[in-house]
Parts: structure tokens; C-alpha cells; sequence
């Protein structure tokens, strides 16, 4: 469970977010799309407590329970755009890097079970700059998941793709999704890894212009609701 | 406590790692801090009698110019692929981020000057007239100031457009007080003078070490601010 | 609110009148001083130049604080255009001094403390200035600047520090002070310094006032931008 409650941000005298608030509960999967400069990266950026909100509050998880936002930080996985990793460490260390930076125990192991998962067993032990596009993708992803988080935020991670890569996300987020992790995408595509979204958030101007499950909704109807919300 | 050293020595190793392995800037390091040695013995011609004089300057001036290179590398390298956001999604403290950086920083340094030093010896002739084991403690020292402040002054500048080229500009001036003070205590140990002659000096170097230690845990966390 | 505009007016006054007085005090009252003639007169501008310069950056100084602590925009504007009029003073320090020096000591330039101390505080000004020029608009540089301000201001007593024991390590060329001075010329002196405090406040609620319209342009141009 994730939750922003009456989040504002203002940069000098733009207000980039004004007084949101979202729920995604456990187990769903929630896509929040909008023009550029909607403010859509910045709530991504303040739900993942990357960026301090100037209001508001982010609760994840159980919240009777006190954290500290380095304990909550650990419940948070983020996938982007960009990989997030370093090129001159192999993937063993960029994940060992990350891994130890949560202060996970038993990490050797965890690493190899979550390289496995997204099949670069074989290329453990080679520096990442001699990765293919693919590669990267997938090791990014498993970046994401080494500390097993409860929520996983995703950045705009169809951003230059290709078929493949699109196919292999999308297995990744169903996998997600059917153990019950919370998801939030940002997203301004409306195909890519739709198939499995549960509700849909329009952000315009700062604010949410709509808020509506996906079920029985068409491609043409999510468009047209696009349209309408984002023009006016 | 021991959780936060690790941390810190997370990053402090990951960036040896990658530095040493990538070898960008140790080795541009090294071969300029060299380099200006030799172009300034040739165009200073240096007598036997004045190099006791410049050779400290020169000495200290070669190790910032160079020193500088691989400031500008450090958060070069978190900018790549997002890099530095990726470290912010995890529950490290800023602060951690900033002495990591630093330690690793002049590791690199030390390792230019422990390669470069007996060439000035052996270029410029000369033989140290004090002590030994305090030169090391005021390079060390010195080296010291002088990465704190440039390892804070550096994650600042990382975030300006033509960082590369501001960063001896706004580093330069504030380096002041310990520059002088370690050349002067420099200069001092080469003539071999008597160590109450040149104590303030390196009393000034701890104490501007200690205050750009403080300093920049107070402030990283702006620094390191996402928007 | 009636308030803040008369206060304006009673600054800008005063500064007036203030002036006024010093000019005569300085080029009229005093007499000139025997040793060195009437070049002695820089003093009077010389020295309340240095004091506002430190005033200034004192006052960025606090101002940096304050706005890492509120984000409030106007503290970055008091910073920032604090540091404008500071450096303008630091360098009428710098130019004044070495005339002084040519007809006191026979050389324009000498490595005494404060005149070191006040060179460097005029680059790391100078640095303060361009990080907060690098890309206006953006808050970020705004902080950055904040934390340079911060930072600059703690390093200059350790500049000034480091800068006298360099002096009386190597031999001191140049006696620097003169101490007593007589009545009259202290009295000029003073008027000079509150003439000089005076006119710090109006040139930086200009300097200010000059910022502010041109944030105002500029955001309205970004929402005329916008209609596109």
C-alpha cells in the first residue's frame, strides 16, 4: 500500500503539484498518465521519497507502524527510463552496490536468485558496459527487485524499448502483479503495458483530472476520456 | 554506528572500484601532475638556491590542478544513466554519500602524490633538510582540506551548466587558507627549520580541516536535494 | 502597509542629506592631512567601503540561512542582490586601496592582510555570483547559491587568519595603521560610515526591487509562452 496525502510542491512560483492525494492499495496496479509538465515524474520522485513534498505526507505500507524514511525507502523498488547502473562494474556488483546500500543480509544469495530471474546468470561477472540494450533492461529491473520491495514505481520504462524489451517488461509487471505487489507507472503511452493496469489516473496541470478502473474500458474510450481531461 | 560506516564504505569502495578500473582520472592524474613538473622546470630553470623557494608552490599547485581533474570525475559518473537518483531511492544519508566520496578522492590523490613526489626530488635535486615523517603528515593533511572542500564544492558545481570549467573558480579562493598554510609548512620542513616555527601553519590546516568536515555534513543534504 | 513606502522615503532621505554632509565634511571641513595631502581623503571612502562590503556579505550570509531554512524566495533575493552591492564595494576596496598605497608607501600593491583577505572575499563573491547567474530561473541555483553563501562567509575569518601569519612570518614591509586619529577626522570618518550604511540599504532595496520585475517578466513571459 501506497499513499500521498494532500501533496503540494511549487518550484519558485510554479505550482507543479497542487494538493494531491492518492491511495494505490495492496496488490493493485495503477497507471498515471498526462501531458509533459503535468507534474507526473515529480509525484513519482516525492512518492518514492526521493523529493520532499512542501505539504503533505507519503505513507507506505502498514502505517500504524513508526518508520524512519530509510526504513520506508526500503519498501520502495523503482524501475526508470534510465538504468541506474555503472558501467564499469559487472552486474554482481552494481547489484551488490545497491544491495549492500539497503543493508540487506544475505545478499550474495539474494543476487543470484534475482539474476536468474531475469536471465543473466551468465553474465554475472561481466562489466556492464559491454551489455546489450537488453541486457541493461533486465538487469535494471533486477536492480529494482534486489531488496524485494513492496512497491514498485515505474518511470516512464517503455522510454526507447524496442519490441522486445516492451514483451519482457510487461511479463516482469504481470509477475508483479500476481504477487501482490503495489504498482505505480508513470507513463504518456497508452498501449505499453496496459494490459494489466487495474485503474487509471489522468494528471493535468498539477492536478488529477481523472480517476477510473480499466475494466471493460477500450483503447478508443481511454483516448477519448485523454482528450477531453487534458484539453480543457 | 557500524551500519552507517558501512555504508559510507559502500560507496568509498564502489567508486575506487570503478575509478581504478575505468582509469580515467588516476591516470589523467598522474601523467598532468607530472607533466606540469617538467614544463615548469624548464620554463623556471630553477637555480639550486631558488628551488628550495618555489618548490613547495609548485609542488601544492601541481596536486590542486590535478586534484581538480578528478573532482570534476565524481559526480560525473552518478550523472551517467541517473545514477546519483538511483542512490537517493535507497536509505543512505546524504552526509554518507559525501564522506564515502571524499575518502575515495583522496585515496586517488595520495596514490598521484606517492607516484609523483620522489620525481620532484629526483628532477629538482633536491635534499629535504627537516624531517621526513612531518612532510607526510602536512601532505596528508593538507590533502586532506583540500578534497573536502573540493569533494562538497564539487557535488555543487555537478549541477551547474559548464561545471568543469567553475569548479577551480569558486573551489580556488576558499582553498586559500589551507594552500598557504600547507606551502608555508611545506617550505619550512624543506629549509628545516625548527617545528615551533611552522606549528600555527599546521594548527591552521586542522583546524580549516576540522570546519570543512563540519560544514559540509551540515549542508550536503541541500546539495543532494531532488526536485 | 502606508507603512513600508515611508520608511522608503525617510531612507532615501536621509541617505540624501547624509551624503551631502559627508561630501562637505570630507572636501571642505577637514583639513588636510600634512604627511600625506590630500590623497589622505580616499580614507573616508575607503574605509566605510570596506566595512559595507563585509556588511554585505554578513547579510547574505544570513539571508542564505534563511532561505535554505524557509525556501522563501525573498531571502534569496536579499542574498543575492546583497552580494551584488558587497562585491561593487569590495571592488572600490580594491581600486582605492592601491591609490592610497602609491602616495602613502611609494608602491600600489602590498600583500597585507586585509587587503588579501579583501581580494579573496571579492572572488569568492565574484564565485557566488556566477553560480547564481548560471541558469537563472531555476530554484535549484538558488540553493546552490545559498550553500556557497554559507560556506564563502565561514572561510573568511580563516582567510584573514591565514593571511596575517603570513605577514609576520615573512618581514612586514609596510607599517599598515595609524592609529588616533584627531577629532575632526574621526568625527568625518564616522559620517562617512553611517552615509555609507545608509546608502548599502537603498542600493539593495534597488538591487532587489530590479530582481523581483525581473522575475515578474519572466514568468509572465512563461505564460505567454504557454498560450503557444
Amino acid at each position: 500500500m501506497i499513499e500521498g496525502i494532500n501533496i503540494s510542491k511549487t518550484y519558485g512560483s510554479k505550482n507543479v503539484l497542487r494538493d494531491i492525494s492518492v491511495r494505490i492499495p495492496m496488490g493493485e496496479f495503477v497507471a498515471v498518465l498526462g501531458p509533459n509538465g503535468a507534474g507526473k515524474s515529480t509525484l513519482l520522485k516525492i512518492l518514492a521519497l526521493i523529493s520532499k513534498p512542501d505539504s503533505g505526507q507519503v505513507i507506505i505500507g502498514d502505517q500504524s507502524l513508526i518508520n524512519t524514511p530509510g526504513e520506508l525507502k526500503r519498501k520502495i523498488g523503482i524501475i526508470s527510463h534510465s538504468s541506474f547502473l555503472y558501467p564499469e562494474l559487472t552486474a554482481y556488483e552494481n547489484l551488490q552496490f545497491f544491495g549492500r546500500l539497503y543493508g540487506m543480509d544475505n545478499l550474495e544469495a539474494q543476487i543470484i536468485a534475482v539474476i536468474k530471474k531475469v536471465g543473466l546468470l551468465l553474465a554475472l561477472n561481466e562489466q556492464v558496459y559491454t551489455f546489450s540494450r537488453g541486457m541493461l533492461q533486465r538487469l535494471s529491473i533486477a536492480r529494482a527487485l534486489i531488496h524485494n520491495p513492496e512497491v514498485i514505481l515505474l518511470d516512464e520504462p517503455f522510454t526507447g524499448l524496442d519490441q522486445h524489451g516492451i514483451s519482457l517488461l510487461q511479463g516482469v509487471l504481470r509477475d508483479l502483479k500476481s504477487n501482490h505487489k503495489t504498482i505505480l507507472m508513470v507513463t504518456h503511452s497508452f498501449e505499453d503495458g496496459m494490459n494489466d493496469v487495474d485503474r487509471i489516473l489522468i494528471l493535468n496541470k498539477g492536478q488529477i483530472a481523472a480517476d477510473f478502473p480499466t475494466e471493460n474500458l477500450l483503447s478508443e474510450d481511454l483516448k477519448r476520456i485523454y482528450h477531453e481531461k487534458v484539453a480543457c | 554506528m557500524g551500519r552507517e560506516l558501512a555504508l559510507i564504505t559502500t560507496i568509498f569502495k564502489k567508486d575506487l572500484v570503478s575509478e581504478f578500473r575505468a582509469k580515467e582520472s588516476v591516470v589523467t592524474m598522474v601523467t598532468f601532475s607530472v607533466l606540469i613538473l617538467v614544463l615548469f622546470s624548464m620554463a623556471f630553470e630553477p637555480s639550486r638556491r631558488t628551488v628550495e623557494e618555489i618548490l613547495p608552490g609548485l609542488i601544492w599547485m601541481s596536486l590542486i590542478f590535478s586534484g581538480i581533474l578528478g573532482l570534476n570525475r565524481t559526480y560525473a559518473r552518478e550523472r551517467f544513466n541517473d545514477c546519483l537518483i538511483g542512490i537517493l531511492s535507497t536509505p543512505i544519508a546524504p552526509y554518507q554519500i559525501y564522506l564515502g566520496k571524499a575518502a575515495s578522492n583522496l585515496v586517488q590523490l595520495l596514490f598521484v602524490e606517492i607516484i609523483t613526489f620522489p620525481l620532484y626530488f629526483i628532477f629538482y635535486d633536491l635534499n629535504l633538510k627537516g624531517s621526513l615523517g612531518i612532510l607526510i603528515i602536512i601532505m596528508l593533511i593538507g590533502s586532506v582540506g583540500f578534497i573536502l572542500v573540493g569533494t562538497f564544492l564539487a557535488a555543487l558545481t555537478s549541477n551547474l551548466r559548464a561545471n568543469e570549467a567553475l569548479l577551480p573558480v569558486i573551489l580556488f579562493p576558499l582553498l586559500m587558507p589551507v594552500l598557504l598554510a600547507a606551502i608555508e609548512a611545506t617550505s619550512a620542513v624543506f629549509t628545516g627549520l625548527s617545528l615551533d616555527q611552522y606549528l600555527p601553519w599546521i594548527k591552521l590546516i586542522l583546524v580549516y580541516d576540522l570546519i570543512f568536515l563540519v560544514m559540509p555534513l551540515l549542508l550536503f543534504d541541500y546539495l543532494m536535494e531532488v526536485d | 502597509m502606508k507603512l513600508i513606502p515611508l520608511l522608503k522615503k525617510i531612507l532615501f532621505g536621509s541617505t540624501f542629506v547624509s551624503m551631502l554632509t559627508a561630501l562637505y565634511l570630507v572636501f571642505e571641513w577637514v583639513p588636510i592631512e600634512r604627511q600625506m595631502g590630500p590623497v589622505q581623503k580616499i580614507f573616508y571612502f575607503h574605509v566605510p567601503s570596506a566595512w559595507v562590503a563585509f556588511l554585505a556579505f554578513f547579510v547574505v550570509f544570513v539571508a542564505s540561512i534563511m532561505y535554505l531554512k524557509t525556501k522563501a524566495e525573498v531571502y534569496d533575493i536579499i542574498a543575492g542582490s546583497s552580494a551584488q552591492v558587497g562585491v561593487v564595494f569590495t571592488a572600490i576596496v580594491l581600486i582605492t586601496g592601491p591609490i592610497w598605497g602609491r602616495a602613502a608607501w611609494g608602491t600600489w600593491w602590498t600583500w597585507d592582510p586585509r587587503l588579501t583577505t579583501t581580494l579573496i572575499l571579492w572572488f569568492i563573491y565574484l564565485a557566488y555570483l556566477i553560480i547564481r547567474n548560471s541558469a537563472k530561473g531555476n530554484e535549484k541555483n538558488y540553493r546552490l547559491a545559498a550553500v556557497f553563501g554559507i560556506i564563502g562567509f565561514i572561510d573568511v575569518p580563516i582567510v584573514f587568519m591565514a593571511a596575517r601569519w603570513w605577514r609576520t612570518i615573512h618581514p612586514v614591509v609596510f607599517e599598515a595603521d595609524n592609529i588616533g586619529l584627531p577629532p575632526s577626522m574621526l568625527i568625518t570618518l564616522m559620517v562617512c560610515l553611517l552615509t555609507f550604511t545608509l546608502l548599502y540599504f537603498v542600493l539593495l532595496l534597488k538591487s532587489m526591487k530590479i530582481e523581483q520585475v525581473e522575475r515578474k517578466i519572466q514568468n509572465l513571459k512563461s505564460e505567454a509562452l504557454k498560450a503557444y
